[in-house]
């Protein structure tokens, strides 16, 4: 987590660049829409700070916060963060305000599902009769100021650490990955996927590749490339984000590790789960 | 006719959503690299003009139907690529629409046996090398813009890389070329390892900067990755003394394949070293590696290799000095140069004291960084007092185009004309040399379809 981010001064150097970042952004590499790749999204996150130009910083949207561009800069600017930051100048219109909606079970450990559809019956059922309360949010976005007092949660991703470090928000318990959970509370999968590609989106941690081979059955291939589901992408630039989700996947079945990812999937025509839907 | 007949026409051949109209959408066509666009943007809030539309084939057959209908509606187009021009040749006056050719990514062998791969304007360089380097081959084509730069830019500005004294600029890699030429629609110039049959068609288009054609693919010729690659580096007492030692490396054909000299400025800046700082990469088998570093030990003295060592660990990081500068009230210039070896020094020289004396240019130093057995190019970089930055750039450019001509160099080595280098053409070419060049530019594209006219 960056403590003091100045959007102005790392969209200021984000300009100063002729992008050598841009080979590391998922979004402008599988697209090659010039607007995503990340100094361009610099410039139009500038005009906006200085001038309140909405009509120039759209782009902002074409970011999925995968902090690829970052790692690339020689000198670690957090972009991400500062279009983070910078996006709540822009008069979107707002989403429903979002309160985690109890879904089952009356247990004494609390899961939050972050989903942005409903997790599925079974699911809920599966955890309840494992002793969990079971809470649903649908968006991240909004999460936050809930979290205070949830012994845990799950978005069926790898990657709720990097949520966690992007919001700074105090967290009690431990962040548990979707995998991670089915394993603990012994929930049993379905493998009757043949054949399947395994959708490992790009901010996944370490090891959640395998613990899907152990609990899926090996796929056909791994996919690890971002696949435009993340960030805000598929709710305010969901052409963008269809049409790269199908140019990374081909084919499907996908088995994804991210919801967002999955919705992105099937827009773009293709078979597509996530680990709740095998359970 | 018009602009918005053009678009419609264009819809129909791309579809509706790779034609961009949006502002949003159109930022990233504004400009490119060119410092002094760069510095009046982020220091003066300068509100840069803006194609009216850009426009994103998906092929060459649609890039041909573009050009066709551009013609027909009397619309400018001025292709784009990459980005990473310093001259500000994307840039266009009036009404004009960006033609994206990112989109023409392809890369794939045209004969493998032969190195011959066939890549859309529109692929990353650094695709590119990847995609050759995991099948053992490579381009060594590698300029600072490495990282962001398309094939289609490179041939259209000429380009040439780090790697350039031992495996030449892109002109020598290009063995085709495929282009969409007002008119005549795609023309595709099929690879030969050479010809002999009138103009060379291929390296018309090369250096063109879009105003003849627009570049759709290429053939280029790689190389077999080397078995070795040695970084080495030495320091010698003087800049003087450092080109003549490179002059006997090159001359005898066993100068490092990347081979770079900088004057005791930069050699103080960048080094924190006196003296003259000579640089390189030697590479192929490794036998003769060692055999040609142990004659070079024995001309240039003690290798000091932390020094090489140190440049290709930083050698991408542009954002790093820059942004440097201008937290200290400086906005940078970069002007590269040659000259032949008995001119050398007169044209370094010359521009060392012309550029000195302009009144909020401090020169930080230049090196040499191409070399050939007639000479060599000189890359210079300039601070320029951030507050007059306007008022000093174009006296600074005037100076150093002027100084190296009186003094018998060339004004231009790698980063093209664009809209900066148009105006001192006559110094290089002549009248009758530019005028020719207007008149073929008239020649293949009457209407001024691509880029307007050689001066935008």
């Amino acid at each position: 987590m960056h403590d003091e981010i100045d959007p102005m001064r790392v969209f200021l150097t984000c300009t100063l660049c002729p992008g050598i970042c841009i080979s590391n952004c998922p979004v402008y590499t599988i697209l090659r829409v010039r607007s995503s790749a990340p100094h361009v999204i610099a410039r139009g996150g500038l005009r906006l700070l200085r001038s309140g130009d909405t009509g120039r910083a759209l782009n902002l949207y074409l970011c999925t916060g995968c902090r690829g561009c970052e790692q690339a800069c020689p000198l670690g600017n957090p972009l991400p963060d500062a279009i983070r930051r910078a996006r709540s100048r822009i008069n979107k219109p707002p989403k429903p305000e979002a309160k985690p909606l109890h879904v089952g079970g009356m247990g004494e450990e609390r899961i939050l599902l972050l989903s942005p559809v409903k997790p599925p019956l079974r699911v809920v059922e599966a955890l309840a009769s494992r002793g969990y309360s079971v809470y649903w949010l649908d968006s991240t976005s909004y999460t936050m100021a809930y979290w205070s007092g949830v012994e845990g949660f799950i978005d069926v991703e790898g990657f709720n650490e990097v949520v966690i470090e992007d919001f700074d928000a105090p967290v009690k318990g431990a962040a548990l990955n979707g995998l991670e959970l089915i394993k603990k509370a012994g929930i049993g999968l379905k493998r009757e996927l043949e054949e399947y590609i395994l959708h490992v989106p790009c901010k996944a941690r370490g090891g959640i590749e395998d613990l899907a081979v152990e609990l899926l059955g090996r796929p056909s291939r791994v996919l690890s490339t971002c696949s435009g589901g993340g960030g805000g992408m598929l709710h305010y630039m969901e052409g963008y984000s269809v049409e790269m989700a199908g140019i990374v996947a081909g084919s499907g079945p996908v088995v994804t590790l991210c919801r967002w990812s999955q919705l992105a999937f099937e827009k773009a025509g293709l078979r597509a789960y996530t680990v709740l839907d095998l359970v | 006719m018009g602009l918005e007949g053009f678009l419609e026409a264009v819809r129909g051949i791309v579809g509706d959503k790779w034609v961009y109209t949006d502002p949003w959408m159109l930022i990233g066509y504004e400009r490119d690299y060119w410092p002094l666009i760069v510095a009046l943007e982020a220091y003066k809030g300068l509100e840069l003009g803006r194609p009216a539309a850009a426009i994103a084939p998906g092929s060459e057959d649609e890039v041909a139907l573009v050009v066709e209908e551009a013609v027909r509606h009397g619309v400018k187009l001025i292709p784009y690529s990459g980005g990473t021009g310093v001259l500000g040749g994307v840039i266009g006056e009036g009404e004009w629409v960006a033609l994206d050719l990112g989109r023409l990514r392809w890369i794939k062998w045209h004969d493998e046996e032969g190195g011959l791969v066939d890549v859309g304007a529109g692929a990353l360089l650094v695709e590119v090398e990847e995609w050759l380097n995991n099948r053992g081959w490579t381009l060594r084509h590698i300029p600072q813009s490495y990282p962001t730069a398309m094939i289609g830019g490179l041939i259209a500005t000429r380009s040439t890389g780090q790697y350039s004294t031992g495996y030449g600029g892109i002109e020598e890699r290009i063995k085709g070329i495929r282009v969409v030429v007002p008119g005549y629609g795609l023309v595709d110039v099929r690879p030969a390892p050479r010809r002999s049959l009138l103009v060379p068609l291929e390296q018309l288009f090369t250096g063109s900067e879009g105003l003849l054609g627009v570049i759709t693919g290429a053939y280029l010729e790689a190389f077999r990755v080397p078995e070795c690659s040695r970084p080495v580096s030495w320091v010698l007492d003087s800049f003087s003394e450092a080109l003549d030692a490179a002059k006997i490396l090159v001359q005898s054909r066993i100068a490092p394949e990347l081979f770079r000299v900088y004057d005791e400025m930069e050699s103080g800046i960048y080094f924190n070293s006196t003296g003259s700082v000579v640089l390189g990469v030697v590479e192929g088998k490794c036998s003769i590696v060692e055999e040609r570093v142990r004659v070079m030990n024995r001309l240039m003295g003690e290798p000091e290799p932390t020094y090489a060592e140190k440049w290709l660990r930083e050698r991408f990081n542009v954002i790093g000095p820059v942004r440097e500068a201008f937290n200290a009230g400086y906005a940078f210039e970069t002007i590269e140069v040659s000259a032949s070896w008995g001119r050398l020094k007169g044209v370094y020289k010359a521009v060392l004291d012309r550029a000195s004396s302009i009144e909020g240019v401090y020169v930080v130093g230049a090196h040499a960084g191409h070399f050939y057995p007639s000479g060599a190019a000189l890359y210079y970089t300039f601070l320029l007092d951030l507050g007059r930055v306007e008022d000093v750039y174009w006296s600074l450019w005037d100076n150093v185009m002027r100084a190296v001509h009186e003094k018998g160099g060339s004004i231009g080595h790698h980063h093209g004309v664009g809209r900066v280098r148009s105006r001192w053409l006559n110094l290089e070419y002549g009248q009758a040399g530019s005028d020719l060049i207007r008149r073929l530019k008239e020649c293949l594209d009457p209407r001024g379809i691509l880029r307007g006219g050689l001066d935008g």
